[in-house]
């Protein structure tokens, strides 16, 4: 395939055939290397096909091979003539990240790691079939569906600087009633809860400071403790996904057979069933706030149990499954657009309306999850981000090993081993429970950053290292908890 | 007559085979307890699902295996019957699925949804294959 390089971290795939416009690789040379060893390439290409599409079919430097579109993807369509794509979504509308800033230092929590892992991995549900934190009716479900995080706030759950430092403060204009009933079924017991996967919540410290006045603007410092919670939408909006993915496909048969993969199927916004979905995910974006939410509640409830005054605030919640309606400048003229961002998050920077006013002077905090045994990421939002990313930066380091691969590569203890010489400690039930999440199995998050950093589209602000982690894995039956000492 | 959980970089995939196509999807059900961690079971539910193809027909009737387990509570163990006809719109499989209460010892992966990526439903040298990918 021909790749054009354009400039520092910028590579092309110049338009041809079936594409409405190039294709756009933000990497550098080594990412590159890694995001050729699988389909993201031609599915970038696929994706800038799609009716409607502005300036590029984008990547970010963590992009590998989804269903029909990359993770790590970004797609603007003009509101007018463009087109809706759930794929350009993903099945977990809405799965983001949040932070929670504390009053804890490091020397606070050392000592207490284990107790605190315990109570978090006791209060907080992963897992399939353990229930959420917050008990809801049918009723109350209409209305987060509807609400998202305001309902929170109405029920006790919520402060109302929850809100304003939440991506659309929580809430989209949902319509409940286009969202699947067997989707709400699946729902209703969730709320509060964290899933499977990649999904975990974690205790961290605050490793290192790039940008000092962005750091205090954030109330952020060194050795501070913050908690990071990655959720989305659970099975409700996994359901609404599946279930619009196949009406998609009755409903477009002449479109199925020009796409190359099913999951690219797309509809014209303005098309009755392509404004259901957009309602319905609207909808099922407001059920992850509220999730996550929940889940914060619960890890207040219990800090509280271990720590006498403890204090948290929200730093900010951002979403990397999503689509959103934002303006923006396309040759010279000011355009309505729909934003696809899958596995990609929104990096708006100072000026942008879409920024809390807390954070004006900034430019809006980019939450970027590393994986087990490596740091993550506060970034602020880039100045070039609007021109060259529709307002995106990455999402966290994509998988580099499959699961299966992982386990043949790394065994259990060896990954246990190297972790503890790093210092940290890891308590997992099953060896091949930390092989399958060893570090080498995911992309280099550092080198992520610095792309992102480099291209002007989200600017380092602290790194923080992990101290607890509470997730979900997958085989041998195991949930894991897992624990570091520095 | 068999299944086998195949690699994939960032969810689970499987295959699953036999003589006819109702093994073939008697063995994706056992595939798919051995994604999520299921074992023995007790009670049955009794599934219906009628797709235009077979392929949306694998995809559907793993949604509703993923439904059954988030609404019900339950894990899925296997399929005891197992019927595929043809219908006006395509095909209907009725599965009697033997499933299991979660509780709380058990630590089990959630699936997400099924994807059509990578799906397979051939006849090939002698027998049904399936290959499906379930997004976790």
């Amino acid at each position: 395939m021909e790749l054009n390089k354009v400039s520092d971290n910028i590579y092309e795939i110049p338009k041809e055939g079936d594409m409405k416009k190039p294709g756009r690789i933000y990497a550098n040379e080594a990412l590159l290397e890694e995001i050729k060893d699988d389909k993201t390439l031609q599915q970038v290409k696929n994706v800038a096909s799609l009716p409607g599409l502005q300036k590029y079919s984008i990547v970010m430097p963590d992009g590998h091979q989804g269903y029909g579109f990359p993770i790590g993807g970004v797609a603007a369509v003009d509101m007018e003539n463009g087109v809706i794509s759930p794929g350009g979504i993903g099945y977990d509308i809405n799965c983001g990240v949040r932070i929670l800033k504390t009053n804890l230092k490091y020397e606070d929590i050392k000592g207490k790691e284990e107790q605190i892992s315990n109570i978090l991995f006791d209060k907080v549900p992963c897992g399939l079939g353990k229930g959420g934190y917050i008990d809801v009716d049918e009723e109350d479900l209409e209305e987060i569906l509807e609400k998202g995080a305001e309902w929170m706030l109405e029920n006790g759950h919520a402060t109302e600087k929850d809100l304003e430092r939440c991506e659309e403060n929580g809430r989209l204009p949902g319509k409940p009633e286009k969202v699947p009933e067997d989707a709400k079924k699946r729902g209703l017991k969730q709320v509060g809860s964290l899933g499977s996967g990649n999904h975990f919540l974690e205790v961290q410290k605050v490793d290192e400071v790039f940008d000092n006045k962005k750091a205090e603007a954030f109330g952020l410092e060194e050795n501070q403790i913050v908690i990071m919670i990655h959720s989305g939408s659970r099975g409700l909006g996994h359901q609404t996904c599946t279930e619009y993915l196949r009406d998609f496909e009755k409903n477009y048969p002449e479109i199925v057979e020009k796409i190359p993969e099913k999951e690219l199927i797309y509809a014209p916004i303005g098309h009755e069933l392509a404004d259901d979905y957009r309602y319905a995910m609207y909808a099922a974006a407001n059920y992850a706030w509220a999730n996550r939410q929940a889940i914060t509640q619960a890890v207040r409830n219990s800090m509280d149990r271990i720590f006498d005054e403890f204090e948290s605030e929200l730093l900010y919640d951002v979403c990397h499954n999503i689509a959103k309606e934002e303006t923006y400048e396309v040759n010279g003229e000011k355009k309505d657009l729909l934003v696809h961002r899958k596995g990609a998050t929104r990096a708006m920077p100072k000026g942008r309306q879409e920024v809390p006013d807390a954070y004006s002077d900034v430019g809006q905090p980019v939450l970027i999850p590393g994986s087990m045994g490596t740091s993550s990421y506060i970034l602020s939002g880039g100045e070039k981000s609007p021109e060259l990313s529709f307002g995106s930066t990455a999402h966290g380091a994509g998988r580099l090993k499959s699961r299966t691969q992982a386990k043949q590569d790394y065994w259990g203890e060896d990954v246990q081993d190297e972790l503890e010489r790093q210092g940290i400690y890891v308590k997992a039930a099953s060896g091949s429970t930390i092989a399958e999440e060893a570090p080498g199995s995911y992309k280099d998050v550092d080198e992520v950053i610095k792309v992102s950093d480099e291209l002007g589209i989200g600017d380092k602000v602290v790194k923080m290292r992990p101290i607890v982690t509470s997730k979900a894995e997958i085989k041998d039956k195991y949930l894991v908890s897992l624990f570091y000492y520095t | 007559m068999s299944y086998e959980i195949l690699e994939h970089t960032a969810d689970e995939k499987f295959r699953a085979e036999g003589k006819t196509v109702e093994e073939a999807f008697s063995e994706a059900v056992k595939a798919f307890s051995e994604i999520v961690g299921g074992e023995n079971g007790m009670y049955h539910h009794e599934i219906k699902v009628e797709s235009e193809g077979y392929e949306p027909l694998l995809f559907d009737f793993l949604d509703k295996l993923i439904f059954l387990q988030d609404t019900e509570g339950v894990v899925i163990s296997h399929a005891e019957q197992l019927e595929i006809e043809d219908t006006e719109v395509g095909h209907k499989i009725t599965a009697n699925i033997v499933v299991d209460d979660i509780t709380d010892d058990m630590a089990l992966l959630d699936i997400k949804g099924p994807t059509y990526n990578e799906m397979k439903v051939d006849y090939e040298d002698g027998k049904w294959i399936l290959e499906a990918v379930l997004d976790i």
